[in-house]
């Protein structure tokens, strides 16, 4: 039991995780490769399927949700036909129904912050993986109303770890020595991570705090004034409909290059960014699956960042700024092999 | 807007207010609404960020349509006088920066009357460039040309200053015939500090100027002031006075609207006049100067963009003298001069969209009403007006990631000319992304003048009427046909930039000076602007920046022009050669060295100009950056400039001798 603590305290700490990471993934991925190939056969030679009950619970019923889902079951399916059984809810189903909905369910998959809220509050037994949720938000879940000894929770996280972010600072502009970055209420939390993911990259951090609306312009003229590009963080205190355009136009009078978090940012005027569509969330959700239910039990990994990821560069921004900027494609690449360096 | 509650209470609250028929209100107030809930909404949500923040679909805020062309991709050649070559070369005018800039001519008829002319052509006055502040012509709307030293400009202000060589009136409009200054103040809403400078130097060199930045939520703003001030040339009475005072309030209530509205003050005397002139004795001139202006850009949509600009000069001149006994008119004195009192009113709305994929296009419509009172420059009491409507068009379509092609006319239509077109059309095409040739053609027209068209220069020496100037009126416009080949090549890897330009342009009607018969004054004689001359302009131009890596800095430019003209004088307004080269280089964190060396060859401009032999000029600036003094002053620089090291040369006339001369400056940072 200790043992178990221990490494589990080990594996809170991102450092270590990442070394775990390093050595076990490739090994992982044959492993859970090899097992899927002799469970597929085995289905298929006895065809006695241990069937269980998955129950997925997204936010919403859009396209972004329904695609996360989608895709994790085909991918799931592939490999581990008869394993499971999905089941799709959305979150107002869930909470109109009750807890009652679980009775059944071996696993619960939400897929968005609001479905892995509700969940989360409703102590289940069976193990959770909350997919396309922000790692912030994942953790300050387990803040306020840390799982209980007993639970088994895990997460694929929506955001890139903020090493890739800056790593593709540093392929689109490797000349970007200091890279400016607005924090929300949230951010000294941040600002430890940024830092440590910085200092490898020889990239140094320049961050102003916005803890009010009011504060914004001012902290962004500090910070353009300090840095060579800015990152954008998912933070909606900070990054939203109404601020975007004017931090654009700031950074653009300022000949200064955004990097978003998302696609929506690059076709607003960003200059890039990397990110995971729903699509990726889905197929990698589905390969976790597969991974945790090899067993013929449902062992979740430790929260993981996502696998696959695109990279989006605003040509015409690129272009404005007088930037030579490779291909999608090749930046994409790139993040990639330093991705699987790590 | 990413909580649905707070995009249904919006939309309800429009909704009561079409019912109640307040259309247009709500539209405006609306909009506001939406910035402030838009923040309230996100208050309750604050702890966790939403995975929707990754899949929101975001406004476009900088579309093709809106961003300004990268130098590869733009119809003509641009020279960039950013902050930290203004910096580096320590000149302390505007006009000495332009000697940076290849093909440009820059003397000075007085040291208090700078002039600067792309290729020629001029005498003490050039009136073939549009200048802009900050979008504002202030080219003077009596005569054409630029007076620099009466511009409510602090040099301190200026972030860049943008040179367009070439005919552009296709984007700039009216005047932008041999090219376009296109000055650009700092943007208060990127300043951080507020500055102060002292400049003490010889020749009585003076300068005191600060500014003040401060910001609001929305609000960004800077106010400047300075007094300026130099004794001119050794042995001319040409001392100046200046004094400026200047407000730029940005007001960004949203990322969708954007208003500017700046305004400012100069009053500046200066001492012309000789003891040795009968007519001409010293005495002062009085100027002051003014605008206001405003503009308001609003963002419609991802790739519509409206914008108004309305701005108003004004400019009142005064000069009056008594003459020396004159003994033909009984050793009476007499007392002359006056007054000129200038205005310019101009309104444009610009429109830009993307008509189609690969495209953006501009469009807009302006007019504009020029003025000018002078009893003694046009011989009436009256105010004469020069009205003017244009309209123009450009379009930039990016054919391929090789090819770009530029189009653009403007439709001018003048109270003096009628109706005048000035198209033009540009090629460019990228041999890689970093390297594109042009080629362009275009054509400009620049109207005549008040003073060309109407003016009357005479004054009374009792019985004596001398007419000085007579306007016969009914002038063509001048016109010129550009052709041009061009490079634009980035070195990314050297840090090098590399402009060159190949043209010829076609000058024809150029308005001249002629002397007719005036039986009526002293002399039986005066001057009149007729369209006489023609001439051609062919050369070849080269610019190029040099930034091996952060602490160097080097900029050159190399022009050779030659004009051919049916007026011989004409031809001897541009030196052929002209060179500069500036090279910084910082020394840790603290010192700063600068060079630069300017050459120009013999050159005679019009008027009260002379052939003056060759000019070889070496500026030197050291300077000291120093941190933090207590936690008053957060910072600033001590510099010493050395000027015109390689002694002393002849300018725009044998009489104006430009010595070695220096200054210390001190700058700091609140």
């Amino acid at each position: 039991m200790v043992a178990v603590l221990l490494i589990g305290g080990l594996a809170q700490d991102s450092a270590f995780r990442h070394r775990l990471a390093r050595r076990w993934q490739p090994g992982l991925r044959c492993l859970t490769a090899l097992i899927a190939l002799t469970f597929a056969v085995a289905v298929q030679a006895q065809s006695v399927p241990a069937t269980d009950n998955i129950m997925v619970v997204m936010s919403e019923s859009t396209d972004a949700y329904q695609q996360v889902a989608e895709r994790m079951r085909v991918r799931f399916e592939l490999n581990a036909p008869e394993r499971a059984q999905f089941t799709l809810l959305t979150a107002q189903a869930v909470s109109a129904k009750g807890a009652e909905v679980f009775s059944s369910s071996q696993l619960v998959v939400t897929v968005g912050v609001q479905a892995a809220q509700l969940v989360h509050g409703y102590d289940l037994r069976a193990p959770v993986l909350h997919t396309l949720i922000p790692k912030a938000s994942y953790e300050k879940m387990l803040q306020a109303k840390p799982a209980t000894s007993t639970q088994s929770i895990s997460a694929l996280y929506i955001d890139q770890p903020v090493s890739r972010q800056l790593e593709l600072i540093r392929c689109v502009l490797p000349q970007a020595l200091h890279v400016g970055a607005l924090l929300g209420s949230d951010g000294v939390v941040l600002q430890k991570s940024l830092d440590l993911a910085a200092k490898p990259l020889g990239q140094q951090m320049e961050t102003e705090s916005v803890r009010s609306p009011e504060e914004l312009p001012q902290a962004l003229r500090r910070v353009l004034a300090r840095s060579d590009a800015l990152l954008a963080l998912p933070d909606a205190q900070v990054y939203n409909q109404s601020t975007l355009p004017n931090i654009l136009l700031n950074a653009y009078r300022n000949k200064e290059p955004v990097f978003g978090f998302s696609a929506g940012q690059v076709k607003a005027g960003a200059l890039a960014a990397v990110f995971s569509t729903p699509e990726q969330i889905g197929n990698q959700a589905g390969e976790l699956l597969l991974q945790a239910g090899a067993n013929g039990k449902w062992v979740l990994p430790a929260p993981q960042s996502p696998r696959y990821f695109n990279v989006a560069v605003n040509r015409d921004v690129s272009r404005s700024l007088g930037l030579t900027v490779e291909e999608d494609i090749v930046l994409q690449e790139k993040l990639k092999r330093s991705a699987r360096s790590e | 807007m990413a909580t649905p509650g707070i995009t249904i209470k919006i939309v309800r609250k429009r909704h009561v207010a079409n019912k109640y028929n307040l259309l247009i209100y709500i539209t405006i107030l609306s909009y506001f609404l939406d910035v402030q809930t838009a923040w309230a909404e996100h208050e309750p949500t604050v702890a966790y960020v939403s995975e929707k923040d990754f899949f929101a679909d975001m406004p476009t805020v900088l579309s093709a349509s809106r961003l300004p062309q990268p130098q590869q991709d733009a119809p003509g050649a641009v020279t960039v006088i950013d902050h930290d070559t203004i910096a580096a070369s320590g000149f302390t005018t505007v006009p000495d920066l332009l000697r940076l800039v290849p093909g440009m001519y820059v003397g000075y008829f007085k040291g208090h009357s700078p002039l600067a002319a792309l290729h020629g052509l001029s005498g003490e006055f050039s009136s073939r460039m549009q200048v802009l502040v900050d979008g504002r012509s202030v080219y003077n709307s009596l005569i054409g040309s630029v007076e620099w030293n009466d511009i409510p400009l602090l040099l301190e202000d200026i972030e860049r200053i943008e040179v367009v060589r070439g005919p552009n009136s296709a984007v700039f409009g009216a005047n932008a015939f041999m090219g376009v200054i296109n000055i650009v103040t700092h943007d208060p809403v990127k300043l951080n500090t507020s500055t102060a400078r002292l400049n003490l130097g010889q020749d009585g060199q003076r300068l005191l100027s600060g500014q003040y930045v401060g910001h609001t939520s929305a609000w960004s703003y800077r106010l400047s002031a300075g007094y300026r001030a130099d004794d001119g040339f050794d042995n001319i009475n040409d001392g100046q006075q200046q004094k400026i005072i200047n407000l730029r309030a940005d007001y960004h209530p949203s990322g969708r609207d954007e208003w500017e509205f700046s305004a400012g003050y100069n009053d500046s005397r200066r001492d012309r006049g000789d003891v040795t002139s009968l007519y001409d004795q010293p005495h002062p001139e009085n100027i002051h100067s003014s605008y206001v202006q405003a503009y308001w850009q609003r963002i419609l949509a991802a790739d519509r963009e409206f914008s108004v600009r309305l701005y108003h000069n004004a400019y009142d001149l005064e000069g009056r003298v008594t003459t020396l006994p004159i003994p033909q008119l009984g050793n009476q004195t007499f007392n002359i001069g006056g007054t000129l009192d200038l205005q310019r009113t101009d309104l444009e709305g610009q429109f830009i969209f993307t008509p189609a994929q690969d495209w953006r296009t501009v469009v807009g419509v302006g007019v504009r009403r020029d003025s000018a009172r002078s009893p003694i420059y046009l011989g009436r009491a009256e105010r004469e007006v020069n009205d003017k409507a244009r309209l123009f068009a450009h379009g930039e379509w990016h054919a391929n990631s090789r090819l770009n092609v530029n189009l653009g006319a403007m439709l001018e239509d003048t109270a003096y000319t009628g109706r005048e077109l000035s198209p033009r059309i540009a090629l460019n095409y990228r041999l890689t992304p970093d390297h594109a040739l042009r080629a362009g053609l275009s054509r400009a027209s620049r109207t005549p003048t008040i003073y060309e068209e109407k003016g009357d220069y005479h004054f009374n020496l009792g019985p004596a009427l001398i007419q000085q100037n007579k306007a016969t009126g009914g002038l063509m416009s001048e016109h010129i046909t550009s052709t041009e080949l061009g490079y634009v090549g980035n070195f990314s890897q050297q840090g090098l930039t590399l402009d060159l330009r190949l043209y010829r342009d076609e000058l024809k009607h150029l308005v001249a000076a002629q002397s007719i018969p005036f039986p009526a004054a002293v002399g039986g004689f005066t001057i009149t602007a007729i369209n006489r001359d023609q001439a051609t302009i062919r050369g070849y131009e080269s610019n190029l920046r040099y930034r091996p890596d952060s602490f160097t800095d080097i900029t050159a430019a190399y022009a050779n022009t030659r004009i051919s003209s049916s007026d011989s004088d004409l031809e001897r307004t541009m030196p052929v050669n002209t060179f500069s080269l500036l090279g910084s280089r910082k020394f840790g964190d603290q010192w700063q060295g600068s060079l630069g060396y300017y050459q120009i060859s013999k050159v005679d401009p019009l008027s009260d100009g002379d052939l003056v032999p060759l000019q070889r000029r070496l500026d030197a600036r050291m300077a000291y950056r120093f941190g933090a003094i207590q936690s008053i002053v957060k910072g600033g620089h001590a510099a010493l400039v050395l000027q015109n090291l390689l002694g002393d040369y002849q300018d725009f006339n044998r009489n104006n001798l430009v010595k070695t001369r220096a200054y210390l400056s001190l700058d700091m940072e609140w």
